[in-house]
């Protein structure tokens, strides 16, 4: 298994291969950022986020709209959900999971199915870690979860919300693989700090028997009740409020032009 | 010496005033991440300059109507410090100097980076000259672009900033001030050396055209062992913690105590 860091500019492939960390040019491959090369894989050690569609993250309410919320990703792009996609009425600063559902040419991201995140701690480490805070198929995380007692949900955008049990574990836990992730045999020095910080100590079955009550949304979101919207929602006749097509007050004004005054007809009997 | 400009010789027997040879750079020393709320940071020792780099970004457009739709915008500043040279250029405030260096680096960045993969944001880099001593917009450029690759910005490549120029009808590379003052012509580059790229072209002074080409031909020679001491100081950052652990393994101590990790 070879491993080594590679550099921005360093040619990994002579053919073009879209991947994460990486551009073509004259049809070969170079890396762009501080990575590793294993195994011919391209793993960047450093990166801001990008949304993309599917992704569970972890936002905080940056502005309360009229009819949207805009949300503060840790990412140099914001989140929105629209109100039509929630019953809750979030606050600036409120803490949430949620996930994209759209993302757009410029990377701003529609997210939908918010649940409002309190009582717990947030902390941010380097979105480009998330991989291995999980671990493959869920390993790293169970782990965690099962030494510190805690819920602990991970947004891929670089944001992890823990509550209950052992919270400072968790959140040293989580630094920590952040700041060893690229070092060979992660797993096992973290069974280590974990045992050694919790005394506890679980054999493999036992982790993967500890399927607590989770007060937190699953990572794969699969495990929630999903709230109506859109097409879920029952067909009514008429929505609250405003005018529109459904209002008895008449066509919207837009049939008649864009704005400004009725000037076709006499006056209307409001 | 008829060629030079002032009276004294700045080469005696092939040495130059330092005891180096044409084609010699000042010792080097590089750094990176040494400013943690930066996204990325870098920090340059070149003979007698020093100076601080840190990178933060991509980020949200301040001024808003400076966004750009298509691409990220970057934003320079360059500054010396007050302290940092016994001479005039070394004054405080934004001058015309910092304004030229901090406008060609922001041309050097945004033909470095991929700045269409980040449509919206800017990058604000920041060089900061703590000790200056001749070469200082190179350093300076050297420093930014270990800063750009530390914050994992992705580049096309790392540029290298390297300075020629002729003294005493010479080509050398790596001019000091007394060079740079009393010599005949300043040729500063930034160069990509995996590509052969020149992302900067300055000139003061006179130069013929086999003149210029040699000093071409010095520089990227010379960015070649700028670069070394680049990739160096980018792999120690994260040789660092292996080596940590790897010696606390050793000892059978088995990772990192919680009360050494920050949490934020």
């Amino acid at each position: 298994m070879s491993k080594e860091i590679v550099l921005p500019g360093t040619r990994v492939a002579d053919n073009p291969v879209r991947c994460e960390g990486c551009f073509t040019e004259d049809g070969k491959t170079f890396t762009s950022v501080v990575s590793i090369l294993q195994d011919g894989k391209v793993i960047p050690l450093k990166g801001k986020y990008i949304p993309r569609v599917g992704d569970a993250v972890v936002g905080i309410v940056s502005d309360v709209r009229f009819t949207s919320f805009e949300v503060d990703l840790n990412s140099p792009y914001v989140g929105n959900i629209s109100t039509k996609d929630t019953r809750t009425e979030f606050e600036l600063g409120d803490v949430l999971v949620a996930k994209t559902r759209m993302v757009d040419e410029v990377h701003e991201a529609t997210l939908v199915e918010p649940v409002q995140l309190s009582g717990g701690r947030l902390i941010e480490f380097e979105p480009v870690k998330v991989p291995r805070i999980i671990g493959r198929s869920n390993s790293m995380l169970s782990m965690l979860k099962a030494y510190s007692k805690s819920d602990i949900v991970v947004g891929k955008n670089g944001r992890a919300y823990i509550k209950n049990g052992d919270v400072a574990l968790a959140a040293s836990a989580i630094l920590k693989i952040c700041h060893e992730a690229h070092v060979a045999g992660l797993t096992d020095r973290m069974k280590v700090f974990l045992e050694q910080k919790s005394g506890l100590s679980l054999s493999p079955e036992e982790i993967a028997a500890f399927e607590e009550k989770s007060e937190l949304p699953g990572q794969d979101f699969e495990t929630r009740e999903r709230l109506p919207f859109r097409e879920d929602r029952p067909f009514r006749e008429r929505p609250f409020g405003g005018g529109g097509r459904f209002s008895d007050r008449g066509p919207p004004r837009g049939d008649q032009g864009f704005g400004g005054p009725r000037r076709r007809g006499p006056p209307r009997d409001y | 010496m008829s060629t030079s400009v002032g009276t004294e010789k700045l080469i005696v027997n092939g040495k130059r005033l330092d005891g180096r040879s044409a084609s010699d750079l000042r010792p080097l020393k590089m750094e990176v991440g040494i400013l943690k709320k930066a996204n990325g940071s870098a920090m340059v020792e070149w003979g007698k300059n020093k100076v601080i780099a840190g990178v933060y970004g991509p980020r949200e457009v301040l001024p808003k109507h400076m966004t750009n739709p298509h691409k990220a915008i970057i934003k320079a500043r360059y500054a010396m410090a007050p302290f940092c040279s016994l001479e005039e250029h070394g004054r405080m405030g934004p001058n015309r100097r910092a304004h030229e260096i901090a406008k060609v680096a922001k041309h050097v960045f945004e033909n470095a980076v991929l700045v269409d993969q980040f449509p919206k944001t800017m990058i604000n880099v920041t060089m900061e000259v703590l000790q200056s001593d001749g070469g200082t917009r190179v350093s300076a450029i050297t420093a930014a672009s270990l800063a750009m690759a530390d914050a994992g910005i992705p580049m096309r490549g790392i540029p290298c900033g390297i300075a020629v120029g002729k003294i005493d009808g010479q080509m050398v590379v790596d001019l000091d001030k007394a060079e740079d003052n009393k010599g005949q012509s300043d040729m500063p580059l930034v160069v990509m050396p995996d590509t052969g790229e020149i992302l900067l072209f300055q000139m003061d002074g006179m130069l013929s055209k086999d003149e210029v080409a040699r000093g071409i031909d010095l520089a990227f020679e010379a960015a070649n062992k700028v670069r070394e001491k680049q990739v160096e100081a980018l792999k120690t950052k994260y040789e660092k913690v292996e080596l940590e652990i790897n010696g606390e393994n050793a000892g059978g101590d088995g990772g990192k105590p919680a009360s050494e990790i920050t949490v934020i």
